[in-house]
């Protein structure tokens, strides 16, 4: 059986990688598991030559956790998975500050590599999260993969 | 008359005011998208329109109570 857990996190709520690979471990008591993939997304601190002072981030959170959801189950039975976790973390969040984990539990590198690369893909294109950029040259909407709006003022 | 929930995400904040919108019956998704926005897009952005948190067409025709979403496309990780 496999081991799903996605969450959509505020940025006060804990995330730490240590917890991460407890509960994967936990849910293979048999040690099936002979790799885990392993992404972290960070905010980065300088976009185009512009410095970048944090990243906002906001979500409709109950779809969010509804697409993860959907998301690692397929990629977990895709790719023979024993376990999958994707955490997605919203709020304004300074550079260097971690955004986005996703761990992918399995027998090999095999299966494990693609796997991460397909949900991460996957979760860029397909959960409802939307980010505005506060830069030294002003706010950017992003809007898709990379596409940057200069922010309006009302 | 009936009424309609609109929240909008994003770049549409700046356009869009979150509320109840009280609009003719048998308005379709685009009719309520060109009177929010003056338009199918702003600046230069179509709208992806969800109703009752289910990805919804143009001719999707709204009824009383629904709650319209209105977002950019998506920009996770």
């Amino acid at each position: 059986m496999v081991f799903v857990s996605v969450k959509i996190l505020d940025k006060e709520e804990p995330l730490a990688l240590d917890s991460i690979m407890s509960e994967l471990a936990k849910a293979d008591p048999d040690h099936y598991v002979g790799g885990v993939g392993l992404f972290i997304g960070l905010v980065k601190g300088d976009v185009n030559g512009s410095t970048v002072f944090s990243l906002e981030y906001s979500a409709i959170k109950d779809m969010a956790e509804r697409v993860m959801s959907q998301i690692a189950y397929e990629i977990a039975e895709k790719y023979g998975l024993q376990g999958i976790l994707i955490y997605h973390r919203v709020g304004e969040l300074k550079p260097g500050e971690l955004t986005l984990v996703i761990a992918v539990a399995g027998k090999s590198r095999v299966n494990v590599m693609p796997a991460l690369a397909e949900a991460l893909e996957r979760v860029k294109k397909e959960v409802p999260v939307f980010k505005l950029e506060h830069r030294c040259d002003g706010d950017y909407w992003i809007v898709g993969d990379s596409t940057r709006i200069p922010r309006e003022k009302g | 008359m009936m009424k309609v929930k609109v929240k909008a995400y994003s770049i549409f904040t700046e356009k869009v005011r979150e509320g109840v919108f009280e609009v003719d019956d048998g308005l379709t998704v685009k009719d309520l998208i060109e009177i929010l926005l003056g338009g199918l897009e702003y600046r230069g952005i179509s709208p992806v329109v969800f109703v009752n948190k289910e990805k919804a067409d143009l001719n999707r025709v709204l009824k009383d109570g629904d709650e319209v979403l209105l977002t950019p496309p998506f920009s996770g990780g």
